[in-house]
C-alpha cells in the first residue's frame, strides 16, 4: 500500500514535470517562430497511436512486451499527458472549422470516457467487494435463473397448502426474480426497494404458519442474494459500458487525426 | 452461510470464453445455456430435431451418434421428428458488439473524411476556421492561397512532403500583395547584403546586453536564417477568425533573429540615435532661430512689420486625418506673412533671358537697325537661353570661334578686324528673333532640340514677349532679313514708321515677362512663391545633364541658396532662392532627382522600420506636449553656420543635397534627437505599452524601394 502511494506520487510528479517541459518547449519553440502546432500535433498523434496500441497489446498477450497492468498504467499516464498536448495544440480554444470541431469532439469524448473509465475502475471494485459475491459477469443470467428456480421451488413445493406465499410471489416477487431490477437505485446506493419488500414480507408474516414462515425466511435470503446479484450486475455492466464509447470512438479519432495530419501537412506546409 | 452462487470446480463450471463472438441465446434469455454453445459463425449447434427418412413406407430416425443417436420414440407417422425444437438464436458477445460498434464508428469516420475530400466545395468543411476580414472575399476559394487545393489526394500527399510548399503558397500571397516588391521573401524585405550590412552596423554601434533567458533557450531551437527565404506563414497565421490579428508577434519572437537581444524597451533597448532625424527635413526651417530669436522679442517686426508670429506649434503643424504625422501648414498660412514680400521683391528687375548686346555702329556698317549701339552691357556672356538658341546657328558659332573668349561688355573696344564677326553675331540674333516671330514655339524646339530640354515649354512662354520685342526693336526685321539673305544692301527705315509701329504694342506684365527698353533685355520676374516658370524650369533642369548645368548661368542664379547678389555676380536673388528652403533628393539607384516642393505629403509616407503616430501623444495642451519631446539643441549657432553645417552639404558634383547619414551633421531643424528615456517615461512595463510592434514595422519594402 505504501509502495502504491509512493508510486502514485512519483507518477504525479513525473506527469507535472513532463507537462511543464512540454509547455516550456512549445513556448520556446514558438519564440523561434517555428510552427508549434506541428510539434504539439506530432507528439499528440504519437500519443494517440500509443494509447490505441493498448488495445492491440491486450490482443497480443503472447508477446513479451510488458504486462497488461504496466501498459494500463502507461495508458492512463499518456492519456492525461495527451490532454495537456491537446489543449496546447488547440491553444485553449474551441476550433471554428467543422472538421476540426468534429475532431475536437471526438477527442474530448474519448478522453472524458477514458477519465470516466479510470474513475470507475478505481471506485467500482470497492463497491463490488462491499456487497454480495464476486461473480463472472457473463454467468450472472445463469445465477439469476438458478436463484429464481430455487425461489420457485420454495414457493410452489415447500410452502404447504397455503396460498399466501404463492400469491405474494406472483404479486411481488416474480418480476423481481425474472431479470435485473432496481438498477438506478443500486447506482445511487439506495436500498429503498429492499426496505419496501421487507415491509411487505413483515406485513405478510403474521398471517403465515410456522412452515410458511420458514419458507418465507428462505425466500427472504434469496431476495437478498438476488438483490446482491443485481448490484453486481449493474456495476459490472457499467464498468464494461464505458468502453462502448471509448474504444469505438478511438477508431474514429485515429482516422480523423490521420486525415487532419495529411490536410495540415498539405495546406499549412511544415517549412518556415 | 448461504451456498455460493459460483462454483469453480471443473465439473460444474463452464469455461467462459468472453472473447468469443457469439453467446448462446438461451443463456441470454433464460440463463440456461446449452453445453455446445453457438458455432463460430453464430449458428446454434443444438440439433434436437432430425430429418427422418422414409424407408419401406415407414419413417426412420436419422439422428447421428454425435447428436445423441436415434430417438426412442422415432418419427411420427407423417415423417416429423418427435423431438421438440430447442435451438436458439445466438447473440453477439459484449466484445463482439464493441468490435462491431468500433467498425461502424471507423466506417462513419472514413466516410465523413471521404465526403469532405470528395465534396464539390470542401473548404467549408475542411477549413480550420474563418479567415480574417481582409481575406474573407476569397475564403471559399482554397486554391487562391493553397497549392494543395489545386489537385486531389495525390496533390495533397505530394504537397505534404514538398519542402518548398510554404514558399509556393507564399507566391500566391504575393499575387495580391504586390506592394511587397521583389524581395518580399527576404527578412524585412531587404537584400541579403543590405541586411548583413545593417546587422554589422548594429553589432558595432550598440553595446551587447544580456539576452533574456527565454531567448537564450529558444536559440537552441534555431531561428529563420537571415539569408533564407521566409514564407508569409512564418509570421502570419490565418484561419483564426475574422477579427484575428495577422500581424501580432511577441517581443521575444521579434527578437528571435536579432543580433542584439534585450529585455524590453524600458530595459536594454538601444538608444534611438538620431531619430527622427535620420534624414534632413525636406523643407528647411530653423526652429531654434525662429522661436528663440526672431519671435522671442518680436525682433522680426523690425524687418518684417507685416509678419505674424505663430501662437503655438499647432499654428503651423496639425495632425493628418489619421493622426499619424504632423503636417506642415501651407506657405500661405505659415511663412507668407514674413517671407512673401521677400520673394516678391518688387525691387528686383527680373532674370534676363534675352539681351541685345551693345554693338558699335561701325561694326554694323549701317547694315540694318541695331537699337543698342551705345548703351552699357552688364554681363560678359549672353543669357543662357539666348546662347543656347544662338548656338544652333553656324554663323554665330563661326563668329564666336573667330572672337574666341569674347566678353560682351567690351565689344566697343574690340579689334576692328573682328567687326565682321561681331556683325555676324548681330545678324544671328536678328535671324533668331525673326524665326521666333514667324514660327513661334517650333523655332525654340528646333534650336534647343534635345540638348537643353529644360528650356523648352517654359510656362508662361517667352515667345510672345520675344515677338513683341522683335516688333519694338526691329520693326523692319522681315525686310532686313530678306535683303540680308539676298546679300543686298539693307534700306534704312524712316523714324516715323518705327514710332508708329512701336506705339501699337502693349506688354502684359502680369505674365512675369518684361521688355526693358533701357538696356534692351527681356527679363522674367517671378510672380511670387511657387512661381510656375521657375518651378517648372528647376524641375526639368535637375533632370538634365548635371555637368551641363554646372555651366548654366541660369542654374547659378537660381540654384544657389546661400549666396546673394544680382545676375551680374551670378549670385542668388531673393525671388530665385527656391532651394534655400526646398531641398533636392537624389535616388542613388535610379539617379533621378527631385526637388522637395512639399514638406511630406501624407500619401508619400513610406514604411520605415520605425513608425510614430503623433495622434495618441497629443491629448491635451499641444504646445506643452510638443516641447516635452522636441527640445531645442540650444547651440546658438549663427544661422549661416547651421545652414552650412546641417543642411547644405553638397554632393561632389556640387549640385545635390545628399541625405546626410552622419549623426553629428544631420539636420534636426533646431531640435535634439528624441531621447529614449523621454519615451520610457510613458512606455514602460507599468503602462504595458512597450511592445516592439508599437513602434516598429517588419516590412520595409517601401523603404528599400525608395532609398
Amino acid at each position: 500500500m505504501r509502495n502504491l502511494f509512493i508510486q502514485q506520487r512519483i507518477a504525479i510528479a513525473v506527469f507535472a514535470i513532463l507537462s511543464l517541459m512540454i509547455l516550456a518547449g512549445c513556448y520556446l519553440f514558438s519564440i523561434s517562430l517555428a510552427k508549434t502546432s506541428f510539434a504539439s500535433g506530432a507528439i499528440l498523434l504519437t500519443c494517440i497511436l500509443f494509447l490505441a496500441c493498448y488495445q492491440l497489446r491486450k490482443k497480443l498477450s503472447i508477446l513479451p512486451i510488458g504486462s497488461a497492468s504496466t501498459w494500463l498504467q502507461f495508458h492512463i499516464f499518456i492519456g492525461f499527458l495527451s490532454f495537456v498536448l491537446f489543449m496546447l495544440h488547440m491553444k485553449m480554444r474551441i476550433p471554428d472549422g467543422l472538421f476540426e470541431f468534429i475532431l475536437f469532439l471526438t477527442y474530448f469524448t474519448v478522453f472524458l470516457s477514458g477519465v470516466l473509465g479510470w474513475l470507475l475502475s478505481r471506485s467500482i471494485p470497492h463497491r463490488l467487494l462491499s456487497r454480495g459475491e464476486e461473480v463472472i459477469f457473463e454467468r450472472i443470467p445463469l445465477h439469476r435463473r438458478k436463484i429464481h428456480d430455487k425461489v420457485k421451488a420454495l414457493v410452489f413445493e415447500n410452502a404447504g397448502d397455503g396460498k399466501a406465499i404463492p400469491d405474494f410471489y406472483e404479486q411481488h416477487l416474480r418480476t423481481f426474480f425474472e431479470g435485473p431490477r432496481n438498477q438506478l437505485r443500486h447506482i445511487l446506493h439506495s436500498e429503498r426497494h429492499r426496505h419496501q419488500l421487507s415491509q411487505k414480507i413483515a406485513a405478510l408474516k403474521p398471517f403465515l404458519n410456522e412452515q410458511e414462515q420458514a419458507t418465507l425466511l428462505q425466500i427472504t435470503k434469496k431476495i437478498q442474494l438476488k438483490d446482491d446479484l443485481d448490484y453486481q450486475y449493474i456495476f459490472q455492466a457499467i464498468i464494461k459500458a464505458w468502453l462502448f464509447v471509448h474504444v469505438p470512438l478511438t477508431y474514429s479519432l485515429i482516422i480523423f487525426a490521420l486525415y487532419h495530419t495529411l490536410a495540415v501537412c498539405a495546406f499549412a506546409s511544415m517549412s518556415r | 452461510m448461504t451456498e455460493p452462487l459460483q462454483s469453480f470446480d471443473w465439473k460444474s463450471s463452464n469455461y467462459e470464453r468472453p472473447s468469443n463472438t457469439w453467446v448462446c441465446g438461451r443463456m441470454c434469455e433464460a440463463g440456461e445455456p446449452c453445453r455446445l454453445g453457438p458455432s463460430s459463425k453464430g449458428g446454434c449447434q443444438v440439433q434436437s430435431q432430425c430429418e427422418p427418412q422414409e424407408k419401406d413406407g415407414k419413417y426412420q430416425c436419422t439422428r447421428s451418434v454425435i447428436n445423441g443417436g436415434k430417438c426412442k420414440d422415432g418419427p411420427s407417422p407423417d415423417g416429423n421428428c418427435c423431438q421438440p425444437d430447442t435451438s436458439c438464436q445466438p447473440r453477439r458477445s459484449l466484445l463482439a458488439r464493441r468490435r462491431l460498434l468500433g467498425g461502424i464508428a471507423a466506417f462513419i469516420a472514413a466516410s465523413l473524411c471521404l465526403f469532405i475530400f470528395g465534396g464539390s466545395s470542401p473548404s467549408s468543411l475542411l477549413s480550420p476556421g474563418e479567415v480574417t476580414a481582409s481575406h474573407a472575399n476569397f475564403e471559399s476559394n482554397c486554391n487562391a492561397c493553397h497549392t494543395a487545393a489545386a489537385g486531389g489526394l495525390g496533390t495533397w500527399i505530394q504537397t505534404a512532403f514538398d519542402g518548398d510548399a510554404a514558399l509556393k503558397d507564399t507566391a500566391r500571397c504575393l499575387k495580391c500583395h504586390t506592394e511587397m516588391g521583389e524581395r518580399a521573401l527576404f527578412a524585412h524585405g531587404l537584400p541579403v547584403n543590405k541586411l548583413a550590412e545593417i546587422t554589422e552596423r548594429i553589432r558595432k554601434e550598440t553595446a551587447s546586453t544580456t539576452a533574456p533567458l527565454a531567448l537564450q533557450l529558444a536559440s537552441l531551437a534555431g531561428h529563420p536564417a537571415a539569408n533564407d527565404k521566409l514564407a508569409c506563414s512564418t509570421c502570419h497565421r490565418e484561419h483564426h477568425g475574422r477579427e484575428a490579428s495577422l500581424t501580432h508577434l511577441t517581443d521575444l519572437q521579434c527578437q528571435a533573429c536579432h543580433t542584439r537581444q534585450f529585455k524590453s524597451f524600458q530595459h536594454g533597448h538601444p538608444a534611438l540615435g538620431d531619430y527622427p532625424y535620420e534624414r534632413r527635413s525636406r523643407i528647411y526651417f530653423d526652429h531654434d532661430a525662429h522661436l528663440n530669436r526672431y519671435f522671442a522679442k518680436d525682433e522680426f517686426k523690425r524687418t518684417m512689420p507685416a509678419g505674424r508670429k505663430p501662437e503655438a506649434c499647432n499654428s503651423c503643424h496639425t495632425p493628418d486625418a489619421t493622426g499619424g504625422i504632423m503636417l506642415t501648414g501651407s506657405f500661405e498660412n505659415t511663412c507668407a506673412s514674413c517671407h512673401e514680400p521677400q520673394i516678391e521683391d518688387v525691387e528686383f528687375p527680373g532674370v534676363p533671358f534675352f539681351a541685345l548686346p551693345s554693338i558699335p555702329a561701325n561694326a554694323l556698317k549701317a547694315q540694318g537697325e541695331w537699337p543698342n549701339t551705345a548703351g552699357p552691357f552688364k554681363t560678359a556672356k549672353l543669357p543662357q537661353l539666348m546662347e543656347l538658341l544662338l548656338e544652333y546657328d553656324p554663323h554665330y558659332r563661326n563668329a564666336i570661334k573667330q572672337l574666341g573668349d569674347v566678353d560682351f561688355r567690351k565689344l566697343h573696344s574690340i579689334d576692328p578686324e573682328h567687326n565682321a564677326a561681331v556683325a555676324e553675331i548681330a545678324w544671328s540674333i536678328k535671324e533668331l528673333l525673326y524665326e521666333i516671330a514667324t514660327t513661334g514655339e517650333s523655332a525654340l524646339k528646333q534650336r534647343l532640340g534635345d540638348s537643353s530640354p529644360e528650356y523648352l515649354h517654359l510656362t508662361p512662354s517667352i515667345v510672345p514677349t520675344l515677338t513683341q520685342a522683335q516688333l519694338i526693336w526691329f520693326p523692319n526685321l522681315a525686310t532686313e532679313i530678306k535683303y540680308h539673305r539676298e546679300k543686298k544692301p539693307v534700306p534704312h527705315p524712316t523714324s516715323q514708321k518705327i514710332a508708329q509701329q512701336t506705339s501699337s504694342f502693349s506688354i502684359d506684365a502680369s505674365s512675369g515677362w518684361s521688355i526693358s527698353e533701357s538696356d534692351f533685355t527681356i527679363r522674367y520676374r517671378p510672380m511670387g512663391h511657387a512661381d510656375p516658370l521657375l518651378k517648372g524650369w528647376l524641375d526639368r533642369a535637375i533632370q538634365s545633364n548635371i555637368q551641363a548645368l554646372d555651366n548654366d548661368s541660369m542654374w547659378h542664379i537660381l540654384s544657389n541658396p546661400t549666396a546673394s547678389g544680382t545676375e551680374d555676380t551670378q549670385g542668388a536673388l531673393a525671388s530665385g532662392r527656391c532651394l534655400m528652403c526646398h531641398s533636392v533628393d537624389q535616388d542613388l539607384e535610379s539617379g533621378i532627382s527631385l526637388i522637395n516642393w512639399k514638406p511630406l505629403p501624407a500619401q508619400q509616407m513610406q514604411k520605415h522600420f520605425t513608425e510614430f503616430s503623433h495622434g495618441p501623444h497629443l491629448l491635451t495642451g499641444q504646445q506643452e506636449n510638443c516641447k516635452g519631446c522636441h527640445t531645442f539643441e540650444n547651440l546658438r549657432t549663427e544661422n549661416p553656420a547651421i545652414l552650412k553645417r546641417d543642411y547644405f552639404i553638397r554632393a561632389s558634383s556640387n549640385l545635390f543635397w545628399q541625405i546626410n547619414v552622419d549623426s553629428q551633421q544631420t539636420c534636426t531643424s533646431g531640435f535634439q534627437p528624441i531621447n529614449r528615456q523621454t519615451c520610457v517615461t510613458c512606455h514602460n512595463k507599468t503602462t504595458a505599452t512597450q511592445s516592439c510592434l508599437q513602434c516598429h514595422n517588419y516590412h520595409t519594402h517601401k523603404l528599400t524601394e525608395n532609398h
